[in-house]
């Protein structure tokens, strides 16, 4: 066995460079796979991973519509809040609301942020990168954009409040917060400013006292199946719409779809290059080594072994495309990840190209099917040859 | 007695050119014995090289039979005569057909991996081969680097390399300057003195003198003349 894949191996180095140029084509086709592999459902893991991590697996929004997609809100959230919490099969609620407040400093312009609110000691969408999240009225954490433009770090001083008058140019409702902490916010778009107050203090500063949230984040307890709850959740209150994570994805799904089928026509066409790529080197070697091969099936080497030299050599070429193009691949995609996710508007933390183990396996396995297919009909004709004829084809 | 190494009865290789048929071998009984040296010559395009394919297993006779060890070539699946070529009969080739890409120990190994000898068996045998030959010393050189009467010694050793029942060379001096062909024309000579049976077909006389039997064609049949 080692012996004919050493041949089929040999065979084909012998001419290094043209191997080398297909290998190359079939590297590219492959690292386009990979890439499309992982658009295709990148967005989705990657949405499902940030809402993962934030730790509160159920999420109760108003009836059609999707977190912070509209101004619709759940009204008197606190009450609701603390109906779910007697559930015992849920852990912790907490409701969040949002809306545009200004911010400015002494001395410098105000600008317009998205403002989110949450009850204080909470902090379910940061991940904190100095001092402390918000634990009593009063405090802000801001975002490093924020941070930067106002050079403020905690303890610092900031001035929040509604859209300025156009008359006097100043802050309405205005009010003093005290920076506590400065946080990466998972679900903000990059490069804005955001900042986030204890839900009260948002509140207030919008002078309502219906006390609106635009979503709840459940937490389940640790023995309970989250889809459970939802399910249960969504019998109970008509008005909301109740979704386990996995359910929010699917929810979400119409607007990533055009991933998926962008990388199942990009991801088929590579599959076909790869194909063309290998049949045409393999049936190029097989035409001129036709007298090498019809003499090898004189001294007795048998079809099947024919058939399975220049087989093997459709997978060795393939094999080499694929390592060489998953490397390729994985660079190009964080290339590519980098300009998409600079879109404004597009959270900070979102990728499109997740790579999952389980689809890179099936993109090797159908590279490695692609390569064994594609050396078949070479092989074929290989096996089949007619030994007089060409032998003596040979000499003249 | 002479046992019979391979045997055609009213053998018969009818080609299609498009919608003509052309007769090339017309009705042939021949017989190899154990340890012959047979010389088949003839005009160009008599039949010489259909015969010898026809004996060897590598074609088909559209009437007759040809014999091969006992077995009918009509008659074996061809994964078994495929077998049979490998471990009964050695061929030789005008253009040697070497795989340039092994050297030549491993040319002459491959038939003898082919039928599963192990690794040091064949190595050990094939470097005995190529000092049979007069090549001991181009043991590990690549086809390309060697000339053409070398190439074919090469050849030669890898017909050996199983032990065949049976040798067949077509033209085996067609490629190689006179000096070169009486050289390849010693090795046959050597070679079937120490027992081999050799059919050689071929135009060159060197080869032709030494052999036991001469068969003539012409037209697809034989003339044959017995040498005492
Ligand atoms: N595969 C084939 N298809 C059609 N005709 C063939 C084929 N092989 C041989 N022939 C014809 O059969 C006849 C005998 O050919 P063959 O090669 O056996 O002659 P030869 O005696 O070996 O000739 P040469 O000395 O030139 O090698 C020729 O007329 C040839 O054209
Ligand atoms: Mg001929």
């Amino acid at each position: 066995m080692s012996n004919a894949l050493s041949l089929a191996w040999r065979t084909l180095v012998r001419r290094p460079r043209r191997l080398l140029l297909f290998i190359a084509g079939v590297t590219v086709a492959a690292a386009v796979l990979i890439d499309m592999v992982m658009l295709a459902e990148g967005l989705q893991r990657s949405l499902s991973d940030l809402l993962e991590e934030t730790g509160y697996q159920v999420r109760v929004v108003p009836k059609g519509t999707l977190p912070f997609e509209t101004e619709a809100a759940i009204l008197h959230s606190t009450r609701v809040a603390a109906a779910f919490s007697a559930d015992p099969r849920i852990a912790d609620v907490v409701p969040l609301w949002g809306r545009t407040i200004y911010a400015s400093s002494p001395g410098a312009e105000a600008v317009a942020t998205f403002g989110y609110g949450a009850p204080a000691g909470t902090a379910p969408t940061l991940r904190l990168r100095v001092g402390r999240t918000l634990e009593r009225l009063g405090e802000v954490v801001i975002n490093r954009d924020l941070a930067e433009r106002f050079r403020l770090s905690p303890g610092d001083s900031l001035l929040v409040g509604l859209e300025p008058d156009p008359a006097v140019g100043a802050l309405r409702s205005r009010r003093v917060v005290r920076v506590s902490g400065v946080a990466d916010f998972m679900f903000a778009a990059a490069g804005s400013a955001t900042l986030a107050l204890t839900l009260e203090d948002l509140w207030a500063l919008a002078g309502t006292t219906s006390e609106p949230a635009a979503l709840l984040m459940i937490r389940v307890a640790a023995d309970a199946n989250p889809y459970a709850v939802a399910r249960e959740l969504r019998g109970r209150d008509t008005s909301v719409d109740v979704y386990a994570i996995p359910e929010i994805i699917e929810a979400a799904g119409d607007r990533l779809t055009y991933f998926q089928q962008l990388s199942l026509v990009l991801g088929t066409v590579s599959l076909g290059v790869a194909f063309l790529l290998v049949t045409t080197l393999l049936t190029l070697s097989v035409n001129e080594r036709w007298g090498e091969v019809a003499a090898l099936r004189a001294l007795g080497v048998t079809r099947g072994r024919m058939l399975a030299q220049v087989a093997w050599q459709g997978l060795m070429i393939s094999a080499a495309g694929t390592v060489a193009g998953i490397a390729a691949g994985l660079i190009i995609a964080r290339y590519l990840d980098g300009i998409l996710t600079s879109f404004p508007g597009l959270p900070v933390n979102l990728s499109f190209f997740v790579l999952d183990r389980n689809d890179a396996l099936l993109a090797i396995g159908l590279l490695v099917v692609t390569g064994l297919l594609a050396g078949l009909y070479p092989a074929w004709r290989a096996a089949s040859v007619n030994i007089a004829a060409v032998l003596r084809e040979e000499i003249e | 007695m002479k046992s019979v190494v391979a045997e055609a009865r009213a053998l018969h290789r009818t080609y299609m050119r498009g919608d003509t048929p052309v007769r090339a071998i017309r009705g042939i009984d021949i017989t190899i014995q154990a340890a012959d040296y047979v010389a088949i010559l003839g005009p160009s395009g008599c039949g010489k090289s259909t015969l010898l394919n026809l004996l060897g297993g590598i074609d088909i006779p559209t009437a007759g039979s040809v014999r091969l060890l006992g077995h009918d070539t009509r008659e074996l699946s061809d994964r078994r005569l495929t077998r049979l070529r490998l471990e009964k009969v050695g061929f030789v080739f005008q253009r040697f057909h070497l795989l340039p890409a092994l050297s030549a120990a491993e040319n002459v190994e491959l038939p003898m991996a082919e039928a599963g000898l192990p690794r040091p068996r064949r190595r050990a045998r094939a470097e005995d081969l190529l000092d049979y030959v007069g090549l001991s010393h181009r043991v590990d050189h690549r086809p390309g680097q060697l000339s053409g009467g070398e190439m074919q010694r090469v050849a030669i050793a890898r017909a050996l390399a199983n032990k065949p029942a049976l040798i067949l060379a077509d033209e085996p001096t067609g490629e190689l300057d006179q000096d070169t062909g009486a050289e390849i024309g010693e090795l046959f000579l050597r070679l079937n003195r120490d027992g081999t049976t050799l059919v050689i077909v071929t135009h060159d006389t060197s080869l032709a003198r030494p052999a036991t039997v001469v068969h003539r064609m012409r037209d697809g049949a034989l003339q044959t003349e017995a040498k005492p």
